[in-house]
């Protein structure tokens, strides 16, 4: 017949519905935590340093398998002074690095 | 309103008193019977079986990506030789109350434990198999070891609390459990750095010796572990690392011993390096210098290092790579790989101002030394 309007309200029913309310408030926090854990696991990028032998020449390049730390590259050769380059490290970029930084 | 009949009160309506009643009669089973706790306990129940569902599916993926490196290796049944191993290959302790020579029976488990592994592993496969990939295979089969043991001990204390109808137990695992989930998915996740043989964290220490002498000869000394001979400023170095490219920790203390012994204990200072772990909030990478023996071993290498330079009264320093246990086991991330190359300066300071020209230093490289040679 006709609906509820805020001024009809009586004490009662609005305590329920905040509580109501703030039932649902609090469930909130466990949704979005949910999305926090897939957000942190995101792939990453593995390169490999490689350096000239001779010469302090250095370049970064994406992790090829068979790479390791110490590998002597044959089939490349240093574009500064023309000697042999090996692997000098190998290391991972975590995209979503920041997140796990505390700030006190 | 849409429900007016005769309210109890001025200003209320008959469903919204019906409504408090029930809430009053709810809050009173609350306070004043175990409703709350039983409540409490189902929740921490639920919580604890997602947990148990979500370890069973990172064995499960673990067990597969695992499968496929050994199929690769050419093993026709590569779930016959992860379930042969998954569950045995366990180790008991040595006999503590009677400490005497337990160094050297925990020694003795542990070299019995490795030999049996690499027996295992070398029946299973083709014999031209790749040796730097049968070490990586021993860690994967570790690490599903790992796994198996904490989701078979966690359901444990789970069916445990349940029989028992023991609640504290239940609610202590649920609070533990977010925190071993965590080190367990680092666990999990260490699979894909072992089966493509790229360097982690904790492999910070053989980085290190790598850095100092990149092209060196590695001349075996003992079981797994190798040494070369660099100069830096007029002095010679000493350097020891793990065998590498493959996954293996070798055995530092023994080497250490053996080369002493070899160079009559004419050693001006023993150099550790190895990555440690860091406190919550500290920086990833940071490097840290002390005394001692930077190495993480259950006893009989760090003892041995140990008795070996108070033998000849050589003294011991200890660099340390800070880093967080699950940046120990996967990929090695970049700000580690720059603290491996603040910890190569540190060494380098420490050998200018305590040693002179001539001296002989030895550095040891602690640490897995996957994907480092």
């Amino acid at each position: 017949m006709s609906s509820i309007y805020l001024t009809q309200i009586d004490f009662g029913t609005l305590l329920l519905l905040i509580l109501i309310i703030m039932l649902v408030i609090s469930l909130l926090p466990n949704l979005l935590k949910g999305e926090e854990k897939e957000k942190r696991q995101q792939p990453t990028k593995i390169y490999s340093v490689l350096s000239c032998l001779e010469c302090d020449y250095s370049e970064t390049r994406e992790f090829v398998p068979g790479d390791y730390v110490g590998k002597i590259l044959e089939n490349r050769k240093c574009p500064k002074c023309d000697s042999l380059m090996y692997v000098k490290a190998i290391y991972a970029v975590y995209e979503e690095k920041t997140k796990e930084k505390v700030r006190i | 309103m849409m429900f007016q009949t005769t309210p109890p009160y001025p200003g209320s309506s008959d469903w919204a008193t019906i409504a408090w009643i029930i809430i009053s009669l709810f809050w009173i089973l609350l306070l004043f019977t175990d409703l709350l706790d039983r409540s409490r306990l189902m929740r921490y129940d639920r919580f604890v079986r997602i947990k148990l569902n979500d370890l069973e599916k990172m064995m499960r993926e673990a067990r597969e990506a695992s499968e496929k490196y050994i199929r690769d290796l050419g093993a026709k049944e590569p779930n016959k030789i992860l379930e042969g191993f998954i569950g045995n290959f366990f180790i008991i302790e040595p006999v503590s109350i009677e400490p005497i020579d337990i160094i050297k029976r925990m020694s003795h488990l542990i070299r019995v434990r490795d030999n049996k592994i690499r027996a295992y592993i070398s029946e299973r496969l083709p014999e031209n198999t790749d040796p730097v990939k049968k070490m990586n295979l021993a860690i994967i089969l570790e690490i599903n070891w790992t796994l198996d043991l904490y989701y078979r001990y966690i359901r444990h204390l789970y069916l445990s609390s349940k029989k028992n109808n023991n609640w504290i137990l239940l609610m202590q695992l649920a609070m533990v459990l977010p925190i071993i989930m965590r080190e367990l998915e680092a666990v999990k996740r260490a699979v894909e750095p072992f089966s493509k043989g790229i360097p982690v964290g904790d492999s910070a220490g053989p980085m290190v010796i790598s850095v100092l002498a990149p092209t060196a000869e590695r001349i075996p000394i003992t079981e797994e572990t190798v040494y070369s001979k660099a100069e830096f400023e007029n002095r010679i170095l000493y350097l020891i690392k793990a065998e590498g490219p493959g996954g293996t920790v070798g055995r530092p203390g023994e080497a250490l011993e053996k080369l002493l012994e070899t160079l009559n204990g004419k050693v001006a200072r023993v150099i550790t390096v190895d990555a440690a772990l860091k406190f919550e909030g500290e920086a990833s990478g940071s490097v840290a210098e002390g005394v001692g023996a930077a190495i993480g071993d259950p006893g009989p290498e760090k003892i041995s290092i140990e008795r070996s330079v108070a033998k000849y009264s050589i003294p011991l320093d200890a660099v340390i790579i800070k880093m967080s246990s699950r940046e120990a086991i996967t990929e090695m991330s970049k700000e580690i790989y720059e603290g491996v190359l603040k910890a190569v300066e540190k060494v380098k300071e420490i050998i200018r101002a305590r040693t002179k020209p001539g001296d002989t230093v030895v550095i040891i490289g602690v640490g897995n030394t996957v994907g480092v040679k």
